[in-house]
């Protein structure tokens, strides 16, 4: 299916329009789900979780093992990794990805990244005309 | 919904631009904002009443997203 980029208010440096691609991917917990506006980070080496998604879907994450993410500075912060259901608009299957969920408050909600969204799905980037695709593949 | 049909948005530009910060709760067509915190906890009840609303966390206006950092 194809998506449109969004169109979102412009940074302070500049009066262009920031697009972005985003879609509607809906997270499930135990007892709970909710659907997030999600951007498509092909640079993200796994999906990465706003910490206040996992606690709204009371995900217990606790048990899962710590690990790093590491930004472009240099500095780093506490990630729990686990798995989350997902479905995305317009298909009924739900499936089952890795991710990450920041510890923490962080100023996101969701990075959809390589390990395993991008495995598990067709993507395919089409900014000159803001439209992308994607198709699930397994 | 077609497979071959794109998906798609109104103009986030005007629906958010008093919501920087902030999460928002949006209507199914994401026309609207139903309602905003400061926390996704917040939004909990709308969302409950909305099972259809879709969230989101209006980035800043004042700095540019990069992977991640702080």
């Amino acid at each position: 299916m194809k998506y449109d980029y969004t169109r979102e208010s412009p940074l302070s440096y500049t009066s262009k329009i920031t697009r972005k691609p985003r879609i509607e991917v809906e997270f499930f917990g135990k007892e709970k789900s909710v659907k997030v506006f999600s951007i498509v980070d092909s640079g993200a080496d796994i999906t990465l979780i706003n910490e206040e998604i996992a606690q709204f879907l009371d995900i217990d994450l606790k048990g899962l093992p710590l690990f790093k993410t590491l930004g472009i500075t240099g500095n780093s912060s506490d990630v729990r990794i686990g798995k989350i259901k997902i479905k995305l608009p317009g298909y009924s299957k739900v499936s089952e990805i890795k991710a990450q969920f920041l510890i923490g408050k962080g100023n996101f909600d969701v990075l959809l990244g390589q390990d395993d969204f991008f495995d598990k799905h067709r993507i395919k980037f089409e900014r000159d005309h803001f439209v992308f695709e994607i198709t699930p593949v397994k | 919904m077609d497979k071959k049909t794109t998906v798609k948005n109104p103009d986030f530009s005007k629906i958010l631009k008093r919501y920087e910060d902030q999460w928002v709760a949006l209507s199914e067509k994401k026309d609207r904002v139903i309602s905003s915190g400061k926390t996704l906890k917040e939004l909990g009840a709308t969302i409950k009443l909305n099972p259809s609303a879709v969230v989101m966390k209006v980035p800043s206006f004042e700095a540019t997203l990069s992977p991640f950092n702080r």
